[in-house]
């Protein structure tokens, strides 16, 4: 099982400080993953309803400071080592695909193949239009279909690739450098809709749903192999990953936690990630409530990196 | 003067290694900055010529193997305390500008202020095209401008912050980070011709022609100066940098004519950075040919450091 923490590259407490000292202390305490979210610019206002949390959960105060993903990636691969580097997630058709796929080549080969893509195909039509990708917003799904595609052929086709897709028109081009890892860096696939796992099981490497339960888990699970039968790929095919909350020690330790909020004693976090381990994650995202204090997220990763994780290794 | 170099981030010298190599010698020999350049995508073929100053025949494989210009840099500012990090030049029109504002911002933060932005307007149609930039193209100045404006735009305004051009408009937004020095990063121009000329005057905060011979130079100054009185700007306003080519000790010497050329004699070198510094440059660029090994461009750039600038700082 591997763990990974979110460098909170959003809301207040996002700076060049604690995004270099988060990156810094997961490579000390341990840690397999460091990974940043992706939003651009936040919309005034916003009408589109964000699926990761209740109504009105996403607003310009909470969001605003939104560090961009792929720079902090980038920078981080820069004084790292060994962590690897993923998105959690990038949302795809609000950039330009060949861009997207020359950045993670380049990004792959300069931290030794350590990088993660996690996609997802966004939900807010404000940001799209802001970007200029209004064309992109309805055909999103298909748009995100089409990109993954390009991207494979890039990554793997020596010579000129092309494509002439219903959202994407590519004329022959050529794209070195390939990324470090012989047939590209791995795609993980964000969002627990139907839809986001089947482009899971037909396109994927990985899939990351985010804050969901043990039995949701599990049903999803089961569509996601059922999926990966219908598109004829082996069942380890895909990665299963999981975001998970650590509140910092003094939040939230009253009991009235949610299966995927990890809090106070830590045999009882252990286990509730040991159930999650039992209906398939590999990979657990561990994030910090948005606005969580640097020193706050600092000490709800060494929490988990010191009490909750050697009692999963000697299970 | 201040002396930078460029890391070759194309042809077929780039690798994982070269770039971190060439970027950890540049702080221990006491350079002032390190450059990328830029392109994301070669077309296999193009039906128009170079433009002029890019003589010979079109050939992809000249150009297919470049790294991404902004990924080079990001990684480069996570492996390096003091070098200030700088592209020479981004196409501008061929991203959007609110993602590239934002991913610049970004990297000037996280790396405490030490990008500088140049600019140029690009001359490849069927790239903007492969980016589905292709109707930038035929406006690409124009679009250059408004880019400009629009960076400065999200960097400085607090709170909401919207944009209404010719080519590119956003609803209002929230943008943050801000680029860790107020107004942001310094924007150099790129380009010898009459319109980068106008364009450093209008909105640079240098004027970077590249390869210029030192009478060219003082003939461009002059219309620089004109042209900061018609924007009601002062000549102290825009500084002017420049881009030469060093050789490694024994080769070039052919070439080593001309202004811009280093190579062989130390004393000879050293006497024509003067002549450049004297004409007003006051940041000079050093790149090596392109297909130059590695093991020589660090020669060059030793020859560079050890020899000629010392004799430089002498004088």
């Amino acid at each position: 099982m591997k763990i990974g923490i979110h460098l909170g590259n959003n809301g207040a407490s996002a700076t060049a400080e604690s995004i270099a000292t988060l990156a810094a202390r997961a490579e000390e305490l341990g840690f397999d993953s460091v990974w940043v979210s992706d939003h651009i610019a936040i919309p005034t206002r916003i009408e589109s309803q964000y699926p990761y949390g209740p109504p009105g959960s996403f607003t310009p105060e909470h969001t605003q400071n939104f560090w961009e993903a792929f720079a902090v990636l980038a920078f981080v691969a820069g004084m790292t080592k060994r962590v690897e580097l993923g998105t959690s997630v990038i949302v795809l058709p609000q950039r330009p695909p060949l861009l997207i796929a020359k950045q993670w080549a380049t990004l792959d080969q300069l931290s030794g193949g350590r990088a993660i893509l996690g996609v997802g195909a966004g939900w807010m039509r404000e940001e799209f239009e802001a970007l200029g990708f209004s064309h992109t917003f309805d055909p999103r799904g298909k748009a995100t279909d089409e990109a993954i595609n390009l991207f494979r052929a890039a990554w793997t086709t020596d010579g000129p690739i092309e494509a002439h897709g219903e959202v994407y028109d590519v004329n022959p081009v050529l794209m070195w450098p390939k990324p470090a890892r012989p047939g590209g860096l791995p795609i993980w696939i964000g969002g627990h809709g139907k839809r986001s796992i089947r482009r899971a099981a037909e396109l994927g490497d990985g899939w990351q749903p985010l804050r969901i339960g043990v039995e949701e888990l599990s049903e999803l699970i089961r569509y996601l192999r059922e999926q990966l039968n219908r598109y004829r790929r082996s069942q380890d095919a895909v990665t299963i990953s999981l975001g998970v909350t650590a509140l910092p020690p003094g939040n939230g330790s009253g009991g009235a936690t949610q299966e995927w909020e990890l809090a106070g004693d830590p045999d009882e976090s252990a286990e509730k990630l040991k159930r999650y381990a039992a209906a398939g994650a590999e990979h657990f995202v561990v994030n910090c409530p948005r606005g969580t204090s640097m020193a706050g997220m600092i000490e709800a990763y060494e929490s988990v990196a010191r009490e909750v994780r050697p009692r999963l290794d000697g299970s | 003067m201040k002396l930078g170099i460029h890391l070759g981030n194309n042809g077929a010298s780039a690798s994982a290694e070269s770039l971190p190599l060439l970027a950890a010698r540049a702080e221990e020999l006491g350079f002032d900055s390190v450059w990328t350049s830029d392109h994301v995508v070669i077309p296999s073929s193009i039906a128009g010529e170079q433009p002029a100053g890019r003589p010979g025949v079109y050939d992809p494989a000249d150009l297919e193997n470049y790294w991404e210009a902004f990924s080079v840099l990001a990684f480069v500012a996570g492996m390096t305390t003091r070098v200030q990090l700088g592209v020479t030049v981004i196409v501008v029109p061929q991203r959007e500008p609110l993602l590239f504002a934002k991913q610049w911002a970004t990297l000037d933060q996280l790396s405490g202020g030490r990008t500088i932005l140049g600019v140029g307007v690009g001359w490849n149609r069927e790239e903007f095209e492969s980016l589905g930039a292709g109707d930038k193209f035929d406006r690409r100045g124009a679009a250059t401008d408004e880019a400009i404006r629009l960076w400065r735009t999200v960097w400085q305004t607090e709170g909401d912050v919207s944009f209404s051009g010719d080519v590119y408009r956003f609803n209002p937004i929230r943008f943050l980070p801000k680029p860790a020095r107020p107004g942001g990063p310094p924007i150099w121009v790129g380009g010898s011709a009459r319109p980068s000329i106008r364009r450093a005057a209008q909105y640079g905060d240098n004027w970077h022609p590249i390869r210029a011979s030192i009478d060219d130079l003082k003939v461009g100054r002059a219309q620089l100066d004109e042209q900061l009185a018609r924007f009601g700007r002062k000549p102290e306003d825009v500084t002017v940098s420049m881009t030469v080519t060093a050789f490694p000790p024994g080769q070039g010497t052919n070439g080593s004519s001309r202004d811009y050329v280093l190579a062989g004699d130390p004393v000879a070198s050293a006497e024509k950075l003067r002549r450049y510094a004297e004409a007003g440059v006051d940041h000079l660029v050093v790149n090596c040919a392109r297909g130059t090994p590695v093991s020589e461009m660090l020669a060059a750039y030793e020859f560079v450091a050890k020899e000629v600038r010392p004799r430089v700082d002498a004088s």
